[in-house]
């Protein structure tokens, strides 16, 4: 009997052991190689030589940095606001309301599968000055002159949170569609039995049980904002005025842009720090008893 | 059996992942998402294309940057025409085409053991490779090589007293106009600007008639027609002190050709993508003539002609570049160092060298200065187009007014911020610069 358990455990770790070696050559280990190196001067070129904190004081003392922080946060505050709240509703739309959900997730889904460099491009050319999107605004009187969506400090970073937005809704709509099709039928029934309007349905019955499945979207949501390069990378490099510069694109910069291994290591320690923090945080919030009717 | 052949299914999956696993590299940005490599044999970077050493055959590696569409037949012919001359010797052709990722690339071979051989590279990044060791200086190579270079671009890549890059191509800024727009602002096009000063006045007065944007000037790294720098040090202003420890730019002059940019940029004569585009876009917003005046090298006519209407490229024309007031003009360059873990330094020197020697057939196809002196009084540079024609007039006023240090690109960022902040009205001209010169100040000092 002992035998057989041992021979139950180790085989257990067998089936483990693939996804534990990704885990920790991907994951684990890298993120020590970082810290590690975040204590260092290193530029990838030379061997790294040990400086203490020194890295950590300079981040601190640099505005760029700071402002890079407030940066991420906004935009990570506003990909997750709307991201989290504008799929659900038309997720619930469609799944109420649409016989065939194929087409329509395929068609919500494009943007996700574009890829990014064509997305980007092509959205820079939407958003400058002389682009399509100011010729609409103008032409139909919305606007007096052309909005400088990317060359304005203070809107492009709203400019790039657009972009985003764009990309991920249809990801974020199938996540809810999913969690929409796991509520049972019959309450909705039940509901329109006792009277419930629509707004009524959807507040009181439809958001409490799919509260995981909101609180997944937005726990990915905000991962995946503290992430967001590529979009930055081609459309604004940062600027104007490092307005658009989130820690991530500025720890890009530093490390390969100027070889400061050293520096954007502990810039990324920060960054992994704060990011954990908030994901805690909202697991903390969204952590409730399931609801059950 | 049915559940012996479960748990052999499984197990058998998971000995492919554990496959997949070992086999599949981590999501590296620099490589995968903004380095779309081609080349003779494909995909590089996947590869173990370091130099072989064996006795029979010597592999280098050599990049260009952005030259396989368009030249691909000229780069494959020469180095056919060298391999045939030199039995022994293979040569393994990359083009990175992304001009911008060529540092970050080059910093990753070297970093990954792959190291190239011979690599195209702009030489404001040879400051930071120098810095780290990764170059070889090329007298330690071959003392006597310099003599073949054209000065100015021979001095474009010394570093510290040592040069580091064999001049490839170069470039001088040139004055594009758009005729139709210079006409109905009721200027000559057959006068263009020859001062700044004047690029200033024939723009507002364009700007005032058309509503057109009277010229664009990015000041991205690799603008020809120049980055911040340039800008300044072609108007005099001092960029470093005597001893290059400090800036000197934040001088009340300065601060007037700061000015100057931002008064243009504020009242629209300037286009607005001017502070965030790339000399790209200058060339595609004069190509949809949303823009009269840019200021690339005479090359760009090459590109205008191709992304252009017809009807509307009949209307540009190209002009001798704007001298600076100390007689010289801003230039550009393409150059070729030698990586210091290369295996095989002396016959890169020699295939760089022979490869700079091939610009001619590069010229026919694209209008640039050559960086090898004899090359000057080829018949096809001394008599060809008119374009060519701005370039020879130009280069013996050929200058490079970056500062080659160690912390180069950062200090170029740090006066581009300051250049958009003064632009968008955030700071004062004197108070951008004095910012980017403290910030200069701390670079200097690491």
């Amino acid at each position: 009997m002992q035998g057989a358990s041992l021979i139950r455990k180790w085989k257990a770790w067998l089936f483990m052991a693939p996804g534990l070696t990704i885990f920790l050559l991907f994951m684990v280990i890298p993120i020590i190689v970082t810290v590690v190196i975040s204590f260092t001067q290193y530029d990838s070129l030379s061997r790294p030589e040990f400086i203490g904190v020194d890295q950590y004081v300079k981040m601190f003392k640099n505005s760029v940095f700071r402002n890079s922080i407030a940066n991420s946060l906004l935009l990570a505050a506003g990909v997750v606001l709307s991201l989290t709240i504008l799929p659900l509703p038309v997720a619930y739309v469609i799944e109420r309301n649409i016989r065939s959900l194929g087409w329509t997730r395929a068609l919500f889904y494009l943007p996700v599968v574009t890829p990014i460099i064509v997305s980007a491009v092509a959205w820079k050319w939407v958003l400058t000055e002389d682009g399509v999107l100011n010729w609409i605004l103008v032409s139909a009187g919305l606007v007096a002159e052309p909005v400088r969506w990317l060359t304005d400090p203070s809107i492009a970073l709203w400019s790039i949170l657009l972009v985003v937005f764009w990309r991920a809704f249809g990801f974020y709509l199938i996540i809810y569609i999913s969690g929409l099709l796991g509520v049972p039928k019959e309450l909705y029934e039940a509901a329109a039995i006792d009277g419930a309007g629509s707004f009524s349905t959807f507040f009181r019955v439809t958001v409490p049980l799919i509260r995981n499945t909101i609180s997944l979207v937005a726990i990915i949501a905000f991962i995946n904002a503290m992430k967001i390069f590529d979009e930055i990378f081609i459309m604004t490099k940062g600027g104007p005025v490092n307005a658009t510069k989130t820690t991530a694109y500025f720890i890009y910069e530093e490390a390969f842009g100027n070889f400061k291994f050293g520096y954007s290591s502990a810039m990324a320690v920060v960054l992994l720090i704060i990011a954990t923090a908030f994901t805690m945080l909202m697991l903390n919030f969204f952590e409730k008893d399931e609801v059950e009717y | 059996m049915g559940s012996l052949t479960k748990k052999a299914s499984l197990i058998l999956l998971a000995c492919m992942l554990l496959l997949a696993a070992c086999s599949g590299g981590g999501s590296n940005k620099t490589s995968s998402s903004t380095s779309n490599e081609s080349g003779n044999n494909g995909s590089q970077g996947q590869q173990s294309t370091a130099s072989n050493n064996s006795a029979e055959t010597i592999q280098l590696e050599f990049w260009t940057i952005n030259l396989k569409e368009g030249y691909s037949e000229y780069i494959e012919s020469k180095i056919a025409d060298y391999e045939n001359s030199h039995p022994g010797i293979k040569i393994n052709w990359v083009d990175v085409p992304d001009f911008d990722q060529t540092d970050v690339k080059l910093l990753a071979a070297i970093s990954g053991g792959n190291v190239p051989d011979v690599v195209n590279l702009t030489p404001f990044m040879i400051p930071k490779f120098v810095r780290s060791g990764a170059l070889t200086a090329i007298e330690d190579i071959d003392p006597g090589v310099k003599d073949r270079f054209v000065e100015a671009f021979w001095d474009a890549g010394v570093v510290g007293g040592k040069a580091y890059g064999i001049p490839f191509y170069g470039s001088v800024p040139g004055v594009f106009i758009n005729s139709r727009l210079f006409e109905a602002a009721g200027l000559d096009p057959n006068k263009p600007p020859t001062t700044w000063e004047e690029v200033k006045a024939y723009s507002e007065q364009i700007h005032a008639a058309t509503g057109v944007a009277g010229n664009m000037q990015t000041i991205d790294n690799f603008a020809d027609s120049g980055n911040p720098i340039d800008i300044l040090a072609r108007r005099g202003v001092p960029i470093l002190n005597e001893d290059g420890t400090k800036a000197a730019f934040n001088t009340p002059e300065g601060a007037a050709v700061l000015g100057e940019f931002a008064e243009m940029y504020q009242s629209g004569v300037m286009h607005p993508d001017s502070i965030t585009g790339n000399m790209m876009d200058a060339a595609a917003r004069f190509s949809e003539e949303k823009v009269a005046m840019i200021f690339p090298g005479p090359w760009m006519l090459r590109w205008l002609r191709e992304n252009t209407a017809p009807e509307t490229f009949r209307n540009f024309r190209v002009y001798p570049g704007i001298i600076g007031t100390d007689g010289k003009l801003n230039s550009f360059l393409q150059t070729f160092v030698i990586p210091a873990k290369s295996k095989h330094p002396k016959e890169a020197l020699d295939f760089a060298v022979y490869f700079s020697g091939t610009v001619i057939d590069l010229i026919k196809r694209a209008p640039v200065a050559p960086g090898i002196t004899e090359l000057l009084d080829d018949p096809y540079f001394t008599e060809g187009p008119e374009e060519l024609k701005i370039i020879r007039d130009g280069l013996p006023m050929a200058k490079f007014y970056w500062p080659l240090v160690p912390g180069l690109t950062e200090m170029i960022e740090a006066l581009r911020v300051e250049f958009q902040e003064a632009a968008l009205g955030r700071k004062t001209p004197q108070q951008a610069l004095d910012d980017a010169a403290a910030r200069w100040n701390e670079i200097l000092a690491e």
